[in-house]
């Protein structure tokens, strides 16, 4: 398989001096699905800030053969698409349609590019006809979607979820489940929801402290009552007894 | 959640609602500038301009009350302008002047907003060559007000939670800490804001498309506003 990302001794300090991320590896291969697991703060928003070049550590990010440097910095934002966990961070624009239309916009795509692009998101996500609509006046559910669709409307090659499930009923939460299922591209998922992680992701990897403490297959990772307790994590309800 | 003060248009489907944002937006800052610019006030003047507003309230569907409302918020500035007049000794006639011309210009532009959705208002604004800072600004401002809101009834929610009704003085006292917290929110907010702008390609400047549509219904709308209004106003009886 090849690596579409690879991640090679990255490490990242605040401003304030709080070290975020110590020396991470990581490789994913072309339509991987591959979730990052830890608890709070272990570094896991701050590695995805990382992947498109949002924040600048040390260490190499190679996305494709594209090694992130400033001058690739904006070839690799249009490889790599980033969910935020919040999607009112997100979603920054007063109506849906300049939202979604904000990516393919800075592309410089041509007017009915634009348009195509947005109806094509919208409908992927089953929001078709709320280009009219503003953010604040949806749903938690609704504005996830149409964070998504913001980022869908880029075509990326790369997606990346921070804490995708966060805050959603169980309905809405099965939905995406499903949703994230049919996505062809290749798929990165921060979250500590591991039964979402045992639905969509084949391989995980645990960070903690910043750092990447065990890379293995979901069902590996899951096995190890002692390993999850230890990183402040907890077996999937359903493979509990 | 709908928030009144934040979102004043009305869903409606008179032909006012359908026009374009600009050919209104054109029409209300020239009603108000003409107002604002009228020095002599005939009786053609102090009848033509209300009837003007009437007419506008009344084709567009919008609730009186709601323009009223609007209106009351002129009233504090108006109790100062009493004021003034008491001591600089204006006449009476100056002074119903000076009020005519700010309530009608709050009527007007009132009118404007509830039948133009706000993001409209914005293009509009944009299209008629208003500073891009300005309209960004006015963007994130009516994107992240309701926002904002929420996070201040969450906080204030949090302190009533823990004061129990008792020795409210006290309270009153961390309202400094509660604004501390909500500046420091909107500080972080704004740096996940930016960082999702970078993260869709965003460089330096605000993209723009032309969704507006100026037809021939707007440009009779706005030479039939701009007829009458110089009839009010140039117009000899």
């Amino acid at each position: 398989m090849t690596d579409v990302l690879s991640v090679r001794h990255l490490s990242f300090r605040y401003p304030d001096g709080t070290i975020a991320l110590r020396d991470v590896d990581l490789r994913v291969g072309e339509g991987e699905r591959v979730a990052v697991i830890g608890p709070n703060g272990a570094g896991k928003s701050t590695l995805f800030f990382h992947l498109n070049g949002t924040f600048r550590g040390e260490g190499e990010i190679t996305v494709q053969d594209l090694v992130l440097d400033d001058k690739t910095v904006y070839a690799i934002r249009r490889i790599v698409g980033l969910v935020f966990q919040d999607p009112n961070d997100q979603l920054f624009m007063p109506t849906v349609f300049e939202d979604v239309a904000f990516g393919p916009t800075n592309l410089g795509c041509s007017e009915t590019e634009v348009r195509d692009r947005v109806v094509r998101a919208l409908k992927q996500v089953g929001m078709e006809g709320s280009e009219a609509l503003v953010p604040h006046h949806l749903s938690l559910g609704q504005r996830k979607k149409i964070a998504l669709a913001s980022v869908l409307s880029l075509d990326p090659d790369i997606l990346a979820f921070d804490e995708p499930s966060g805050g959603l009923d169980p309905r809405s939460r099965r939905a995406l489940i499903e949703f994230l299922k049919e996505l062809p591209q290749t798929i990165l998922i921060a979250t500590h929801d591991l039964d979402l992680v045992l639905d969509i992701c084949r391989r995980a990897v645990i960070l903690d402290g910043g750092r990447i403490v065990y890379e293995g297959t979901v069902p590996q990772i899951f096995d190890q009552e002692a390993l999850l307790k230890a990183h402040g994590l907890e077996k999937p309800l359903r493979l509990q007894k | 959640m709908t928030h009144a003060w934040h979102d004043a248009y009305r869903h409606s489907s008179t032909p006012a609602h359908h026009l374009d944002p600009r050919s209104k937006l054109f029409t209300g800052l020239a009603f108000v500038g003409v107002v604002l610019f009228t020095r002599d006030w005939a009786v053609l003047q102090f009848a033509g301009y209300p009837a003007l507003v009437a007419a506008a309230v009344l084709l567009a569907g919008v609730p009186l009350k709601s323009v009223l409302k609007r209106i009351a918020a002129v009233l504090p500035f108006a109790c100062l302008m009493l004021l003034s007049a008491i001591f600089t000794r204006l006449s009476h006639e100056h002074l119903a002047i000076v009020l005519m011309k700010a309530v009608l210009s709050v009527a007007a532009m009132a009118v404007v907003s509830m039948t133009t959705p706000f993001p409209d208002l914005l293009r509009a604004f944009e299209q008629l060559h208003c500073p891009r800072l300005l309209v960004m600004f006015l963007a994130f401002l009516y994107r992240y007000a309701a926002v904002f809101g929420k996070e201040v009834v969450r906080l204030e929610r949090g302190w009533a939670s823990r004061s129990f009704g008792r020795f409210w003085w006290k309270g009153w006292s961390r309202v400094g800490h509660v604004l501390a917290a909500l500046l420091l929110r909107s500080y972080e907010r704004a740096e996940r804001v930016y960082a999702a702008m970078l993260a869709r390609g965003f460089s330096s400047r605000m993209p723009a498309m032309r969704l507006l549509h100026f037809g021939l219904g707007d440009l009779l709308f706005v030479s039939a506003s701009c007829g009458l209004l110089f009839i009010v106003r140039w117009g000899r009886f």
